[in-house]
């Protein structure tokens, strides 16, 4: 992964732009995420400090991989209004993600917030480090590696994200939910307030950074003075809002919605963390339905994914990651009703259907449905770990 | 992404011993099989050759990335052998040395440069060169086969 701290702080930025600008927030989701300086969380976090302090921020988006100059050309096509509209990109990248933003964009005010340092790992115990830096920093080699704490002390850069301890409080109201007071922000997604307080809401569609949809109906809850059940994804905080997300007729439906979940795509889907997790909570041990004898060909024909569909559970995160991050939309949905399945290009193997490979589908997916391939065997013995292909065609490379 | 360049077979034979070495190899396959030094085709060409010229391969894996190392844990490895070969950057042998301290991990390709891509047209482009590749500033290579290619097709705006 490539190392990079940031490198200007509040006020620099704020320098650098006018109350005029029309301003982009441009992130990437990939090694500077890990880094700690981008993601969508950070760009919310910056959209509402710039809009307190009276900028103009129209957009905020967010990229798969900032450093191929395809995809950000294809984020530029997707929003070309909003693109013609922006003066200012304010990129959270590393210098690899800024200079594809300037090849893309050359006649607008592009701004760096980020040093990029070299390659690096991301541990365990450290967190991200730089094991292998750029001349630039005089840094030699080093294994063990340099945590960004010893970056930014060296380079008098700064630590985390944009003057973190005074990012302004959003305006909060308060809430009912299951009896109890809750201070959540005003206006903002139920959902993601109910989990940012610890609140336990079973969700498998909805991500922050790839919006909400309502597919899945695992987080319905109750709102007074609404009919029926609401999915909390796709609700918008209001003033008193009154909400139970538990009892006994929340807790049978979402044991229904799950065995059925199970039950359409069969047994391979209780393999998958986020389903197990759920099982294990609602003590589901036997599905009441008939689990489904899915036999679909799982598709290994690319060289880094691969897709089994008998995992799908169609909540769309993958279509719309690549839709949104990647900008290529290689993931769709095809059919109706209960024939809808998702497939790649044009009904086509993953190896034929263009992919960029940025990762963002397997990211994103809660079933594995998607999964980076990883092979792995053993050259004598018992193969004990599963080889799902070995390529039996070699053409010598490796210069002699 | 991070640009390597794999070193000749024979001098990644020089640092291998026939009778004492028992090897693995491990692929990455993000930024080495971009750059046409990992990934599925880069282990199996080098797997076939070492076992053919009568060297002890135990294990081979490809993983998703080299570097990371909750990636690592995930994969699982247990490997037989004393000695890795890593097909990645110097940052994926940087993983492996810590990791596996009590085996010797070759360190079989040098660092060129950090790169932007672009898959539409298999390019990838050198923007910020390591120490003694200054030289590939600017350059353009075709993806997933590392091979140098004439002109320029991805403009560079200017300095980050």
């Amino acid at each position: 992964m490539i190392i990079s701290v940031r490198s200007l702080s509040y006020d620099e930025l704020k320098r650098n732009l006018s109350r005029d600008d029309k301003i982009v927030l441009w992130s990437c989701d990939t090694c500077v995420k890990y880094c700690g300086i981008a993601g969508m969380e950070k760009m919310t976090v910056l959209a509402d400090m710039l809009k307190e302090d009276g900028f103009n921020v129209i957009k905020k988006e967010l990229i798969s991989e900032s450093c191929q100059v395809n995809l950000a050309k294809k984020h530029k096509k997707a929003q070309e209004d909003i693109f013609k509209e922006a003066t200012t990109i304010i990129t959270l990248t590393c210098e690899l993600g800024y200079q594809c933003v300037r090849n893309v964009f050359p006649k607008k005010k592009v701004i760096a917030t980020a040093e990029t340092f070299g390659s690096g790992n991301f541990s365990n115990r450290k967190g991200p480090i730089l094991t292998s830096p750029l001349p630039t920093t005089g840094l030699t080699l080093n294994p063990e590696g340099y945590t960004l704490k010893n970056l930014v002390e060296t380079f008098n850069l700064h630590q985390a994200f944009f003057d973190a301890d005074k990012t302004p409080s959003p305006e909060k109201i308060t809430i009912t939910v299951d009896g109890k007071p809750l201070e959540v922000k005003k206006d903002a997604n139920l959902l993601d307030e109910l989990l940012a307080n610890r609140v336990k809401i079973p969700h498998l569609c909805y991500d922050s950074s790839l919006g909400s949809i309502g597919a899945c109906r695992m987080c319905l809850v109750k709102i007074e003075g609404k009919r029926g059940f609401i999915p909390s994804c796709c609700t918008q905080i209001e003033e008193g809002m009154v909400v139970t997300t538990e009892d006994e007729e929340l807790e049978s439906l979402r044991k229904s919605v799950l065995q059925m979940i199970i039950a359409e795509c069969g047994e391979e889907i209780q393999q998958s963390r986020d389903i197990r997790y759920w099982m294990h909570r609602y003590k589901i041990k036997e599905n009441r339905f008939k689990l489904s004898k899915k036999e679909e060909a799982v598709d290994d024909s690319d060289e880094v994914l691969i897709r089994d569909p008998n995992r799908c559970i169609l909540c769309g995160r993958c279509v719309r990651a690549c839709a949104k991050l990647s900008g290529q939309k290689v993931i769709n949905f095809a059919n109706r009703g209960s024939a809808t399945v998702t497939i790649t290009g044009l009904n086509e193997s993953f190896a034929n259907a263009d992919c960029a490979h940025c990762l963002a589908c397997a990211h994103y997916c809660p079933t594995n449905a998607i999964t980076p391939k990883s092979i792995a065997k053993k050259i004598t013995g018992y193969p004990f770990w599963t080889l799902i292909s070995y390529p039996k065609k070699i053409t010598p490379t490796i210069s002699s | 992404m991070i640009f390597s360049k794999i070193e000749s077979y024979e001098d990644i034979i020089k640092k291998l011993d026939k009778k004492e070495d028992k090897i693995a190899i491990i692929s990455c396959n993000t930024c080495a099989r971009t750059c046409g030094n990992g990934g599925i085709n880069k282990l199996n060409e080098l797997g076939f050759r070492l076992i053919r010229d009568g060297y002890n391969v135990s294990d081979e894996a490809v993983v998703l990335y080299a570097c990371s190392e909750p990636i690592l844990r995930e994969a699982k490895l247990k490997l037989d052998a004393n000695t890795i070969i890593v097909l990645s950057c110097s940052a994926g042998w940087s993983c492996f040395t810590r990791n596996y301290p009590d085996k010797k991990v070759l360190q079989v390709t040098e660092d060129i440069g950090l790169v932007i891509t672009d898959n539409d047209r298999e390019i990838f482009k050198v923007v910020m060169p390591y120490k003694g590749h200054e030289s590939e500033m600017g350059k353009e290579y075709k993806i997933n086969t590392g091979e140098p290619l004439s002109g320029e097709k991805i403009k560079l705006r200017c300095a980050a």
